[in-house]
């Protein structure tokens, strides 16, 4: 054991995805001593492997009303606090020829019950807003779906935790609770990456590990019962649709295409995997041709668009108490207070719902803390808007787009990216604004940016915070030389080529299932310059704790 | 218009099978769409680093493997040929057949080589590293090259190393782009004044080094722009190479593709064969996408299209095809066969090509084509990367094609 | 096992099938000289991603390309880097051209107005201080002087000289003689007449031939350049319905009627396409073919070096002129290095590109100082203006230097 002094916190936040940073961010702006600990990398659980899509709650309004209202509520607040994380596309649901049209009036009489603005538009008038549609189409249906970036908006949450104080442990996993008697009064927690061994007192400690929260409870010597569903996405090349497009039907495999940043995302299929799988799925080439074949439904043009890479995630359901078969399984918000259901003081879990009810999540799991902390301040995340957020945008009126327009690549870029926290990213000289990653336009600036105020310490970890490697060329142009910009923040050649090995890997991961047409040549390119030319793999091999 | 052979594919393996047979008085045309890998040289030439076994025992252990069709006694040849062909191009390479000379590469590892281009730094093996100290000189923001990197790597074999970065206001211009400041551009910028002023920031930085190493971004603006610099710096100068694009790969492409045409060759730029006309089992005639149905007539035909980044193999989710001809193609059928988990790891699709007979001729639809054969990363059989033999299997095989053609040996002192 | 390959799941998005390689920026003239131009890869697929998602992406950096497509000839994937910037410039770019580009990109409508008032206009456009006001309120450079217009238009000339003529011959084909042959200068017009006769062709003109539409393009004004463009191609269709070949005299005429209608104004050409070619390939494959012999003049002697103007790079057609010249016993024929010139059409004569426009000419035209050449020939009317501006030689197109070698009578009688 380090013995380093064990550091209290009012409450430790375990879990670094949208709940984990929201609640400790929730926490923080409460006043509360937060800590937030995540085993790898914010957003690497089923936060960061979705498709970011900005639920109406229409996809969820004839099965399932009461998530379909969550949604609506809280797309609004996102509108509002996390505009820089949003994009206000508005979506489509269509019927298709071999669709029941009948469907289409139940679908919208459930919208507008749930209080979802739903209008049917002709057919016409759904090619005309959305030219990638499929022209084959019957009915559409348009409603306020959107797109949200995952990444950022986690990123944004843990900003403004940390601007209120909390504290933040990345690549940290919890070894052992620490327990007295019926209580929970810290963590034992490992660094993954040194194995240096960390213990921390909290008064609270919040599960909010995901799909991971069910061991994590087992170590607190609870159960809960939950149920893997793996759901694989395909990312296209470009931005194929502007509006993101649904079928209008009882929800199905690869029925939703959303547009995202620079590109497109097909998802997702659904499938219950055993828990050992939860590390290690791989999306099989079963998986890719149903994605391919109903993506092409929705729009024509996905059959002939590049495909970047695919991906799955594992959803974190869980199983009602009265109800551990598994049957009736809920997507709803689940928050367990262990002390009275178990009788451990000390340990909240907080899981279920969706990426798009986050914030409510983590208001609901921290009005409990609160009360049990005798903590009597409100919430106030659903009015405060998130770093980043706080001004209109550059882009947005006539002035500031004739400026925008004339700013240089890497600055739209962090505009886009960053929203008002842009300006925190100083250009100071051509090699700040040398661009590092050129599919996504990232600059130097903004890659020491996101080392030194968004906790991010590898090239892995600089995806998910500012878009590197995630174009077109998947990572080859930029690895090398955001890795040496790495270095030049201080870290160690063999740090930084384990990390350049690990980020490599990485790409290629998801682009393994996909790889024939113009990705196999891209791969092809890689392998030649960082085994063959570079002789990477010579020197270091991958490091598994970066990879996901 | 009539030749005696086409070859489709402009890049190494056709240039050096175009040169090969102009030299020997045939007509010759390259049809080339778009640069070439060469593009992404490291300024060396590998045969075999040895991992994928002993080349000697190849025939038996890998025997559809281009060097067992090419046949292991004939390389020391070729080796020569290669020296031979690159030096009339204006290409001065070092080292021998028969043993591999270490060289740096761009993250500081010693990786085997064949030949290198001169001026590049190579030892025979690593105790030939330097005693005394060595700077390594990047360019300012220039992210293509990292200092760090290099000379780790070479404190990691006990070399006492320092980094150093220097700056000119030629090469500070490039820096306005957020995108160009690239080993081209760099290269490019260094001619004239400039080269003597880089010299002078060098040997500010070097006092008392053995040896200085540089980026390998010379020769584009001023030809001879590393020898004025070595001339003028105290201490020896060799260069590293660099990410891509390559510097020595474009000058490489440009020398060779201007010899070819010195010989009177005929290279078409940017063209592509859309379509071809067989006639009595021989392929007749050839169409390509600028000169429309003007036809290319030749007695034989060199399919030198490069693997799946010349575009020579293209690969859809039912398989792999060679889109010219639609030529046999040597692949996996199970589309999960292709790729294994680690892109560091073996790739089986790095294997993939052309099936080709014991006169590298192609088949199509399993009937051999007697005018046509491969030569190039398109032949089937070899891991570039792994076995380290990309350009050895290229080389080999284009040289071989043009023996096949001329129907005997070429002797190395044709140099005109 | 399926040899045929189909575009499954395979990227038809042309900007998609960029691999991020970075070649074509090895390749662009102006990122060498301008390092406010973004280069084609980031001007080009790269920033085609980001306007799909949001205009506002749009780079004003764009403004600098030449739209010369070397970057599409060195592209190894095929990508038409220099139609997705041109598209982009169209869509994106500022709505409002200058008056300036408005008066440049009408070649048409000016040089119709100025051949009537040609002295006048011709000595106007010399005068330093009309330089110097053009220069301030068009921004037209006060280094370059317009080209001079003549005092009759070739179309005037062949109506009233040779149009009865034409009607002799059993054969014919049309003749698209462009702005510059009818406005600046009518003699290469003349010329081809000449040849073509001499080979036994007559010439017909279409009915109102319009501009061919680049200046158009490149200055952003495609509805105009579209509107021209549909009229033209409806005039090629009735020619090659009466069975006549399209001939043009202008490399980049040749590139937009074929290329540019189709890629650029995503107009349908393809009917007629194919039967469009520069009047040199049309006579080459004439003589390949053994239909037409060419007697030349024994007296003939040139010193020549051949440039090999950007779009005729880009169509690879230089090989039919160089091929025929090469044919007059007389002649010397030196190939230049195949490089940009930098005036790239109007570009050259806007004040703010100038300085680029010289830089990216001035190896060109240390080369042909170097040579000591008298006569350099190319297909470009623009590459004419410029080299004659920037170096002591005179430039002919490879159409005037055939009318000159031949031997009108002879030839009449070898074909006949």
């Amino acid at each position: 054991m380090a013995a380093k002094s064990k550091k209290e916190y009012d409450v430790i936040v375990i879990g670094g995805g949208a709940t984990g940073a929201g609640t400790a961010r929730d926490c923080a702006l409460r006043g509360l001593k937060v800590l937030l600990v995540e085993r790898k990398d914010f957003a690497t659980g089923a936060t960061g492997r979705n498709h970011g899509l900005l639920h109406s709650g229409a996809r969820y309004a004839v099965t399932d009303q009461e998530s379909a209202k969550e949604c609506i509520s809280e797309n609004m607040i996102l509108r509002r606090i996390a505009r820089h994380c949003v994009e206000e596309t508005d979506g489509l649901f269509i019927t298709l020829p071999e669709d029941d049209l009948a469907y289409q009036s139940l679908f919208i009489d459930s919208c507008r019950k749930a209080g979802i603005r739903a209008e049917a538009i002709a057919p016409e008038e759904a090619l005309r807003l959305e030219p990638s549609v499929n022209p084959a189409l019957v009915g559409a249906v348009r409603v306020p779906d959107g797109a949200v970036d995952p990444f950022r908006l986690v990123s944004a949450n843990v900003l403004d935790a940390r601007l209120h104080g909390a504290e933040v442990l990345t690549y940290h996993e919890v070894e052992n609770f620490v327990r007295e008697a019926d209580r929970i009064v810290g963590v034992v927690l490992r660094n993954t990456l040194s194995g240096e061994l960390l213990e921390v007192r909290g008064r609270m400690t919040v599960n909010a590990a995901g799909i991971w929260g069910h061991l994590l409870a087992a170590k607190a010597g609870v159960e809960i019962n939950m149920f893997p569903a793996k759901g694989a996405l395909l990312v296209f090349g470009h931005r194929v649709n502007n509006m993101v497009i649904n079928r209008c039907r009882k929800p199905a495999d690869a029925d939703i295409l959303v547009p995202g940043d620079t590109i497109s995302l097909i998802g997702t299929t659904s499938e219950r995997i055993p828990f050992d799988e939860v590390d290690n799925n791989v999306v099989t080439p079963a998986e890719v041709d149903v994605l391919l074949r109903e993506g092409a439904m929705l729009a024509p043009e996905l059959a002939t668009t590049r495909i970047l890479r695919a991906y799955s995630g594992v959803r974190p359901l869980v199983a009602a108490d009265n109800d551990p078969s598994g049957r009736n399984i809920s997507r709803g918000i689940v928050c367990f207070d262990h002390a009275e259901r178990d009788g451990l003081e000390g340990l909240v879990t907080i899981t279920g719902g969706k990426l798009m009810t986050y914030r409510l999540m983590a208001e609901w799991v921290t009005n409990l803390v609160c009360r049990k902390l005798g903590v009597t301040v409100g919430c106030t995340t659903a009015e405060q808007p998130l770093p980043g957020s706080k001004s209109v945008p550059v882009s947005e009126g006539r002035k500031g787009r004739k400026e925008f327009v004339s700013l240089r690549a890497g600055a739209k870029g962090a505009v886009g990216r960053h929203g008002d926290m842009a300006e925190e990213i100083g250009i100071r000289s051509g090699k700040d604004a040398a661009l590092v990653c050129e599919c996504e336009q990232v600059s130097v600036a903004e890659l020491r940016y996101a080392i030194e105020k968004l906790d991010a310490t590898c090239l892995v970890d600089l995806r998910r915070r500012i878009r590197l490697g995630m174009g077109t060329c998947q990572g080859h142009l930029c690895a090398l030389r955001a890795s040496g910009v790495l270095s030049e923040c201080g870290r160690t050649r063999e740090q930084t080529l384990t990390d350049l090995a690990s980020f490599v890997d990485e790409r290629w991961r998801g682009v393994r299932p996909v790889a024939w047409g113009d990705s196999i040549v891209e791969a092809q390119f890689t392998q030649w310059f960082y085994d063959g030319v570079c002789g990477l793999g010579d020197i270091v091999k991958p490091n598994k704790a970066q990879e996901e | 218009m009539k030749y005696d052979v086409i070859i489709a594919g402009g890049g190494l393996a056709g240039l050096m099978c175009g040169i090969a047979l102009q030299r020997e008085g045939r007509r010759v045309a390259i049809i080339s769409s778009g640069k070439s890998a060469l593009h992404f040289s490291s300024g060396s030439l590998e045969l075999w680093n040895g991992a994928g076994g002993s080349l000697e025992k190849i025939a038996e252990e890998k025997p559809t493997h281009p060097y067992a069709i090419v046949g292991t006694e004939h390389l020391e040849r070729y080796s020569n040929l290669t020296k031979d062909i690159f030096a009339a191009a204006g290409v001065t390479l070092t080292g021998d057949y028969g043993c591999n000379h270490l060289r740096l590469s761009p993250i500081g590892a010693m990786r085997p080589a064949w030949l290198t281009v001169n001026g590049f730094y190579t030892v025979t093996n690593e105790d030939e590293l330097p005693k005394g100290k060595v700077v390594v000189v990047g360019i300012e923001g220039f992210l293509d090259f990292y200092p760090e990197y290099v000379a780790d790597g070479l404190r990691l074999k006990g070399v006492e190393c320092e980094v150093a970065a220097v700056t000119l206001p030629a090469l500070e211009v490039l820096r306005e782009s957020a995108t160009e400041m690239r080993g081209v551009n760099i290269s490019r910028a260094l001619r004239g004044d400039v080269v003597e002023q880089l010299a002078e920031r060098v040997n500010a930085v070097s006092a008392g080094a053995e040896l200085v190493l540089l980026p390998a971004v010379f020769g584009l603006g001023d030809e001879d722009a590393l020898e004025r610099v070595a001339a003028r710096v105290s201490c020896q100068v060799k260069v590293v190479p660099t990410a891509s694009a390559s510097v020595v790969g474009v000058k490489m492409q440009r020398q060779l593709t201007e010899y070819f045409t010195l010989l009177g060759g005929t290279f078409l730029p940017g063209d592509k064969v859309k379509s071809y006309r067989v006639e009595q089992g021989l392929i007749a005639g050839v169409c390509t996408h600028n000169h429309g149905d003007v036809e290319f007539r030749a007695d034989s035909f060199v399919l030198a299209t490069g693997s799946f980044f010349g575009r020579g193999l293209v690969a859809n989710p039912d398989g792999v095809y060679e889109p010219i001809f639609g030529a046999d193609v040597d692949y996996d059928a199970d589309r999960a066969e292709w790729c294994s988990k680690s892109i560091l790891d073996t790739q089986p699709f790095q294997r993939y090509g052309v099936k080709v007979d014991s006169h590298l001729r192609v088949s199509i639809e399993s009937t051999t084509i007697d005018n046509l054969y491969a030569a190039g990363a398109v032949v089937g059989g070899a891991d570039a990367v792994k076995e380290g033999c990309g350009a050895g299997v290229v080389v080999s095989t284009a040289l071989m094609v043009a023996e096949e053609i001329l129907g005997r040996t070429l002797c190395e002192t044709n140099v005109k | 096992m399926k040899t045929k390959y189909e575009d499954k799941n395979i990227s038809a998005n042309n900007f998609e099938q960029c691999t991020k390689c970075t070649i074509c920026t090895a390749y662009c003239p102006v990122v060498e000289v301008n390092p406010l131009y973004p280069g084609p890869k980031q001007a080009g697929p790269d920033g085609e991603r980001y306007r799909l998602k949001e205009p506002m992406y749009y780079d004003m950096g764009l403004k600098y390309c030449l739209n010369c497509k070397r970057c599409e000839v060195a592209c190894p994937s095929g990508v038409r880097i220099g139609d997705i910037i041109a598209l982009a410039k169209a869509k994106n770019g500022p709505k409002i051209p200058k008056l300036r580009d408005v008066v440049l990109a009408n070649t048409d409508f000016v040089g119709s107005v100025a051949t009537v008032v040609a002295p006048v206009v011709n000595t106007t456009l010399r005068m330093g201080a009309v330089k110097k006001v053009m220069d301030v309120t068009l921004g037209v450079d006060h280094h370059r002087t317009m080209p001079a217009y003549a005092s009759q238009k070739f179309t005037t000339w062949f109506r009233k000289e040779a149009a009865a003529k034409q009607r002799e011959f059993e054969r014919s084909v049309t003749y698209f003689h462009g702005c510059y042959a009818n406005y600046n200068y009518p003699q290469l017009g003349k010329d081809l007449v000449k040849l073509l006769n001499a080979i036994g062709y007559g010439v017909n003109l279409m009915e109102g031939e319009r501009c061919c539409g680049v200046a158009k393009i490149v200055n952003g004004l495609m509805k105009d350049a579209t509107r021209d463009a549909k009229r033209n191609i409806g005039q090629m269709r009735r020619a090659v319905e009466m069975g006549d070949q399209i001939v043009t005299t202008s490399s980049t005429c040749t590139f937009t009627l074929r290329d540019e209608y189709e890629h650029v104004l995503g107009l349908d050409n393809s009917d007629v396409r194919d039967s469009i070619s520069l009047a040199t390939r049309f006579i080459y494959r004439l003589v390949e073919s053994g239909q037409v012999r060419l007697a030349f003049r024994e007296d003939f002697r040139m010193r020549a070096a051949y440039h090999s103007a950007c779009h005729i790079e880009k169509l690879g057609w230089s090989i039919y002129s160089t091929t025929l010249l090469k044919m007059i016993p007389g002649m010397e024929l030196i190939m230049l290095p195949s490089q940009c010139c930098g005036i790239a059409g109007t570009y050259g004569f806007k004040k703010e590109n100038y300085k680029y426009s010289q830089a990216i000419g001035r190896p060109l035209f240390d080369h042909i100082e170097k040579l000591g050449v008298e006569i350099v020939t190319t297909e470009c009317e623009t590459c004419k203006w410029q080299i004659e501006m920037s170096t002591s030689a005179k430039v002919m197109n490879p159409i005037s230097i055939l009318a000159e070698a031949i031997d009108v009578e002879k030839t009449r009688e070898l074909n006949k």
